[in-house]
């Protein structure tokens, strides 16, 4: 009898182990990769396209939904349907805006690459080469420039949450849940745009300006120029003219390309979201109807001078009627979009001279309109600069915050034509939807 | 007492130790076992001599011969499922052959059935401790036609509702089984067919606007000749975590044995035809003022052709039964752009090489090609572009819609063997593997010439591959015997391994030259190509033990062990323990004779769900292409700290049957899960909110009745009406959902909340209207919170099954299903508001404005308007309670007449008509209550937005058989 117990409980345990062994012994997923199999030199620039990739779908679609939220696009053309783009267009938005969430989405995951990037360069160098680190005894450039892309990164990433989201309908400002592990429970609590900009400045001059040298791809000096026309933009954007005239003064300046987020030519997370929202794909929202036979902005032949800067494309319903134009920016899916240009740059200080009465402002956006083929103009003043803001800076978003900030800061403009179109209380910022409020209670 | 312990030990060792069991023996009885009443012999009948190992089954013939009997004084036992046991003393001479025979009464109780109670194991119905409810699919399949199998369930068990997604051919099914298990899995149960645990997904591929094609339009149900349902984790623990949703067994045909060979070939036709009512969408609801929009969705419909031809062989010899059959059944929808064409051979093969075997081979190969038509959440589905847009086909031309060609091609084969050893007496080893292999191809194809939105008039072609395998092998050891008197025990112990393998690959291509070739390498944008890659595995080791007293009282425990792969944290095991107990009060004299059957039964049982294969492992990253080439990010977010899933459910009722006319099955169920893995949403800012994280956070109470009776009230020479009865009560409460207060589905309207049942829609209601100081209207009043407004889950379902036949060959059957207290939320309508197609809302719009503000009659016409605001998804939740008629049949049995006429060759004709969803009765005022737009397996439910309803079907039978 005792035999027998101890082959069955032999036979049960060898049972146990048999089956353990066996489901574990699988072929892996070929379609993703373990967190640790990243943690090399080797996977830099990997890791680095991943956050860059994130950038780009960012400033697509954050730029798209502002931009409908702005007076410069409105709901509507041949395939106009979706009620999200509806509720933007009239600043009435709802919590569940499931378009907005895509946004956030695609920041939140742009923010923690970003970080995450910064975190795995760190603990590469702790690693030796053979166990994936850096080359021992020289200044290794991947290295050099995986801590500058994660430093430039995670503070436009600040930097978007700040510009373009909001709590309340007038709230700005954002939110950042740093885990330990996905698991971790700890969400982060609401930071106003103030403190955002601050460390998107912080970041950018204390830790990426240090690091800039050719990583930004258009020789040396470019990323410092980049840096400092971002930094200029933020500083202008909370109203802070010395500060703004400061970086700007080392910005961009003419004959340097612009700093652009690079698409994809094909359908999916890679290619630029205006194609299929507003573009050739699909057209859910069309430019705004002053951008037709009014004061200073397109003729009805579409042939006038500014269709080199503000091309649009006429959009019909199925039986030939004009329903208005779409963008025609970006008439492929790989077209690239325009973060940061030496155009901005000058009329970032075009308006400072304006506000202050100092410099020569109307040089400055004579010289930004000749880069377009246009002529000079005669005068300048805070209208026509606003004006010359709403066309250079056409589809990016920016004009969202210039009409929030003419009002905020008491900008002396026509209000009627740069200043806020919607109800006074109605959202001017996207919100911060019913994504992230369910899953924090910091909300 | 120790005794009996010293012998159930023994009991399960001799499962190891059996073959050497075996002892010295010194006389021989021999005989024949046979139906007492009919005076057949019984062929596989158990004899046995009590108080030992000694016992042989009957042959063909119902002979035994047992050898080897002790000298002396014995008891011999002969049992045989759907009799009563049968005893007799015998007195053993040393060397002599002694005969004696049994004839067997037939137990009343059992009414000849068995069902399938786990694992494959049949007991009689009269023995089973668990509610397992059996469909004779070989019945209902004689009567009407079946598209699919999940037709032959609807409304025939009480517990178990099933709905289609949407009438589209081949579309997507969702089992509802006691109010849907735990909160973690697709809460669909698992499904094997002849011992192969089969895939049971919804292919979507690319497209389609949410619906996708279901697996199970693979199988012909002319094949099945039975269905068993085992509903709970009570009944179904010893599956483990497969048993979570319930468990359907099915069983595809035999032939059956013979003394003489047998062989029969049989044909059956089917004709007829799909079709949607000229009403399907409301002309009085879907209006824009200048073209009513419900007349135009229904000018798309058309009749759709039916036909199927089936040629079957079947028959057996002594040692050998065998069935195989060829079929094909084309099937037009009513949509122009909606048809399947299934191609099915089966041949199942049975035999017992030695008496002490039996080898069982079951194959069916598939070949089917369904065509799937663009509807629901699509700009280019037919049915929106009709009722929906501010002109008819605003975003896509007709022309072009009905160009689109989407095609699924599957080729599938779904086989498996089965060998039963028996060396000695009552000692079986059961082996058995299966396997499911199918390849799936989708090609769609928007031809070049037509602008569609996103793509132009350059064409795009899209493909989808899928290669699935699933393996499973199953190993059981079971030994039967006596450790005391009067107790017959049976111990069981056995494993189980699964395999799944699947790979998919798809791409894109737009911008194509030229009708005339297609290839996707023919266009100039390739935008998509990517593919995936998935392998696990399960395995799983189980012991039963069964006492059962006297025949009377019945006690099972069940203890198992799952492990499952992970990666990252090793692999994951599970214990499942489950127990039952039932009593045969009908075999004490205090019951009236009337109860042929009256047997209490408990049962208790835990399953669960295992994580999936990354679950554990916190990060995994993706390559991601963007115009700043391939980059790393987040592929899938996991949680290291998961545990699996457990359901537990307690289940207890009472089976009755009296007289040979009525039979009675009550359940009460309780089931409740605990550390339910809920994929939760997780907040942008922490940078997973593409992903979710899977976390043990759910729980769910679900409870309900289930009632079953079957009656026979009409029971003469001529005439004979059998009624079956179903109906099922269900709640359910979700009762944790962890630090996490709301889970929705995409849209924002079903929830998963504490306090609230299952997939509740929980939206803001609109409580009136808001007016200005001048009285004018300014837009709805809403609540400030959501509000539970319903849930899509009917909290009552039931079937009347009734077959009435008269003068033995003509008879008459169908089935209504009736499902209470569920909404629907009709999104189609929301959406006509938007873009003024909504005639109610349309007219109030009109209405209001030539009112005077401040009037009662003009408060009462926005009170209306308010509520058809489309910004309130509110709005747009109906009751959705519904009647359906769906089947009704009337059949000729012509074989009589051709056997008198002696026509040569021909045993048997039968002719009918059946009909299947022939009306609805509902107050729902969309097409069909029971649709839903996101296919089967999604979080949303309950959601009709521009979905096909299932469609009328009308169709002729014809059997002939030689």
């Amino acid at each position: 009898m005792r035999t027998l117990l101890y082959t069955t409980a032999v036979a049960l345990l060898l049972t146990f182990a048999a089956c353990d062994t066996l489901v574990e012994d699988v072929d892996d997923p070929i379609n993703t990769a373990s967190d640790e199999a990243l943690n090399s030199a080797d996977q830099v620039d990997f890791l680095i396209s991943g956050v860059e990739g994130r950038f780009a779908s960012t400033h697509d679609r954050t730029g798209l939904f502002t931009s409908i939220l702005s007076d410069q696009f409105i709901f509507g053309g041949s395939g106009a349907t979706f009620p999200t783009y509806r509720q933007l267009d009239e600043a009435d938005i709802n919590l569940d805006n499931n378009s907005v969430d895509g946004s956030l989405v695609q920041l939140g995951e742009y923010r923690f690459l970003a970080d995450e990037l910064l975190r795995r360069a760190e603990a590469i160098d702790g690693l030796s080469p053979a166990e994936g680190g850096w080359p021992e005894g020289e200044a290794d450039p991947a290295r050099a420039r995986m801590f500058f892309k994660a430093h430039f990164h995670g503070a436009l990433a600040r930097y978007f949450w700040a510009a373009f989201y909001g709590r309340d309908a007038q709230e700005g400002g954002g939110v950042i849940s740093e885990l330990d592990s996905p698991e971790d429970t700890q969400r982060g609590e609401f930071v106003p745009s103030d403190e955002l900009y601050q460390r998107a400045t912080d970041r950018l001059e204390e830790e990426a300006l240090p690091r800039a040298a050719n990583f930004l791809g258009e020789g040396q000096g470019y990323d410092s120029r980049v840096i400092h026309t971002i930094l200029a933009r933020i500083a202008l954007f909370q109203g802070d003219l010395d500060a703004a005239r400061s970086y700007a003064e080392s910005g961009l300046s003419e004959g340097d390309a612009p700093f652009q987020a690079q698409y994809l030519d094909r359908t999916g997370g890679g290619a630029n979201f205006w194609f299929d929202a507003g573009g050739p794909g699909r057209v859910q929202t069309l430019a705004a109807p002053r951008f037709f036979n009014g004061d200073d902005y397109l003729n009805e032949d579409l042939e006038a001078a500014e269709a080199n800067r503000i091309p649009v494309v006429p959009n019909f319903d199925g039986d030939g009627n004009l329903l208005g134009h779409r963008q025609g920016l970006y008439n492929e899916r790989g077209a690239a979009i325009d973060f940061a240009t030496w155009q901005e740059n000058e009329l970032i200080l075009a308006e400072i001279e304006l506000r202050e009465g100092s410099g020569d402002p109307l040089a400055r956006i004579n010289a930004v309109r000749a880069s377009h083929g246009l002529d000079d103009l005669a005068e300048a003043t805070l209208d026509v600069l606003f004006t010359e803001r709403d066309k250079e800076l056409f589809t990016l978003g920016y004009r969202l915050v210039d009409q929030r900030r003419i009002t905020e800061q008491g900008i002396d403009v026509d209000e009627d034509l740069h200043g806020w179109h919607r109800d006074a209380d109605a959202w001017w910022y996207l919100p911060i939807t019913l994504a992230e409020r369910n899953d924090n209670p910091n909300f | 007492m120790h005794k009996f312990l010293s012998q159930f030990i023994t009991g399960v060792l001799v499962l190891f130790m059996a073959p050497g069991l075996v002892v010295a023996q010194s006389g021989t009885v021999t005989g024949t076992v046979t139906d007492a009443e009919t005076g057949e012999p019984l062929p596989g009948a158990n004899v046995v001599v009590i108080g030992t190992e000694i016992g042989v089954p009957t042959d063909v013939d119902g002979t035994f011969r047992l050898q080897n009997v002790p000298a002396g004084d014995q008891v011999i036992r002969a049992t045989f499922v759907g009799y009563f046991q049968n005893e007799q003393d015998v007195t053993i001479e040393e060397g002599a052959v002694t005969e004696i025979d049994f004839q067997m009464e037939p137990d009343l109780a059992d009414l000849g059935e068995v069902v399938v109670t786990g694992l494959g194991i049949q007991r009689d119905r009269g023995q089973a401790q668990v509610s397992v409810g059996r469909i004779d699919a070989d019945d209902l399949s004689d009567r009407a036609s079946f598209q699919d199998v999940s037709q032959l369930i609807g409304g025939n068990v009480a517990g178990v509702n099933v709905q289609a997604a949407s009438g589209n051919i081949g579309g997507g099914i969702r089992f509802n089984v006691r109010g849907g298990g735990g909160l973690g899995g697709d809460g669909q149960p698992a499904i094997y067919i002849d011992g192969v645990r089969i895939d049971n997904s919804e292919i979507a591929g690319f497209g389609g606007g949410g619906q996708g094609i279901s697996t199970l339009a693979d199988l012909n149900p002319n094949d099945i000749e039975s269905i068993d349902v085992v509903r709970g984790p009570a009944g179904a623990a010893i599956y483990g975590t497969e048993g979570a949703n319930g468990v359907v067994l099915i069983t595809t045909k035999s032939g059956s044995f013979s003394a003489e060979p047998t062989f029969d070939l049989q044909y059956r036709g089917t004709f007829g035809f799909n079709e949607q009512g000229d009403q399907t969408f409301d002309p009085d609801v879907f209006d824009d003022g200048d073209i009513n929009r419900g007349e135009l969705a229904n000018d798309l419909f058309r009749r759709g052709a039916i036909q199927q031809h089936q040629v079957s062989i079947s028959g057996g010899t002594e040692s050998v039964r065998y069935y195989a059959s060829v079929d094909n059944r084309q099937e037009d929808g009513a949509l122009p752009n909606n048809s399947g064409d299934r191609t099915n051979l089966r041949a199942n093969f049975e035999a017992f090489p030695i008496d002490e075997l039996s080898v069982r081979a079951s194959a069916g190969y598939t070949a089917n090609v369904l065509n799937r038509p663009e509807n629901d959440n699509s700009i280019q589905g037919s049915i929106g572009e009709t009722l929906l847009g501010p002109t008819p086909y605003f975003l896509t031309d007709s022309l072009a819609i009905f160009n689109i060609e989407d095609v699924q091609r599957v080729n599938r084969f779904v086989g498996s063997v089965r060998a039963e050893y028996t060396p000695i007496e009552n000692l079986t080893f059961t082996g058995s593997a299966g396997y499911d292999a199918s390849t799936r191809r989708q090609d769609r194809t928007r031809p070049v010439g037509f602008s569609y939105p996103g793509i132009g008039t350059t064409g795009e072609r899209n493909f989808f591959n899928r290669n699935n395998e699933q393996l499973n092998a199953d190993l059981q050891a079971q030994y039967s015997y006596e450790p005391v008197s009067g107790v017959a025990a049976t111990s069981l112990i056995g494993g189980q391994f699964t395999q799944q393998t699947l790979r998919t690959s798809f791409g894109t291509a737009q911008e194509f030259a030229t009708d005339v070739i297609t290839n996707i390498g023919a266009g100039d944008d390739f935008t998509t190509l990517n593919e995936d890659f998935l392998n696990e595995r399960t395995g799983g080791i189980f012991a039963q033990q069964e006492l059962v007293f006297g025949d009377t009282y019945f006690l099972t425990g069940q203890l198992r062990r799952d492990v499952a792969t992970a990666l990252g944290e090793g692999v994951t095991d599970v214990w499942y323990p489950s127990a039952s107990a039932a009593v045969r009060l009908d075999r004490f004299d205090a019951i009236p004779e009337v109860f042929t059957l009256l047997r209490p039964r408990v049962a208790y049982g835990a399953t669960g769900n295992l994580p999936g294969i990354v679950d554990g492992e916190a990060l995994r990253y993706n390559a991601r292409a963007s115009g700043f080439g391939a980059g790393a990010t987040i592929g899938s977010v996991g949680n290291p700290q998961l545990v699996p899933e457990r359901v537990q459910e307690v289940e207890a009722g009472v089976d009755a049957d009296l007289l040979d006319q009525y039979s009675i099955e009550a359940t009460y169920y309780y089931s409740f899960a605990n550390n339910s893995i809920i994929d939760q949403p997780l907040a942008p800012s922490t940078g997973f909110g593409a992903g979710t994280l899977p976390s043990n956070v759910g729980g769910i109470e679900t409870q309900g009745v289930e009632l079953g009776v079957g009656l026979t009230p009409l029971l003469r020479e001529n005439a004979r009406l059998d009624l079956n009865l179903t109906y099922a009560y269900q709640t359910s409460e979700v009762t944790d959902t962890g630090e996490v207060e709301n889970i929705f589905d995409g849209f924002d309207v079903n929830v998963i909340r504490e306090g609230l049942p299952r997939s509740a829609f929980f939206i803001q209601e609109v409580i009136g209207a808001q007016f200005d100081d001048q009285g004018v209207y300014i837009g709805p009043e809403a609540t400030a919170e959501r509000q539970v407004l319903g849930q899509p889950i009917p909290e009552h379902t039931g079937g009347l099954r009734f077959n009435l036949t008269l003068f033995q060959d003509l008879s008459v059957s169908g089935l209504a299903e009736v499902a209470l207290g569920h909404q629907v939320y009709n999104n189609t309508l929301r959406f006509a508001a938007f873009d003024g197609t909504n005639a109610e809302r349309n007219r109030l719009v009109g209405d209001l404005g030539e009112l005077t503000p401040g009037t009662d009659e003009y408060r009462a016409t926005a009170e209306a308007l308010a509520r058809t605001n489309p910004n309130f998804q509110g709005n747009f939740i109906e009751d959705a309670d519904y009647l359906k008629m769906r089947e009704l049949s009337v059949n000729y049995d012509f074989s009589s007449l051709i056997q008198e006429a002696n026509v040569a060759g021909v045993s048997t004709l039968r002719l009918g008509v059946s009909a299947r969803n022939l009306f609805t009765v509902t107050g729902y005022s969309g097409a069909d209550p029971e649709v839903n737009f996101a296919g089967s397996r999604s979080l949303s439910r309950g959601q009709d937005f521009l979905t096909l309803p299932t469609p009328r079907q009308f169709t002729i039978n014809v059997t002939v058989g030689f």
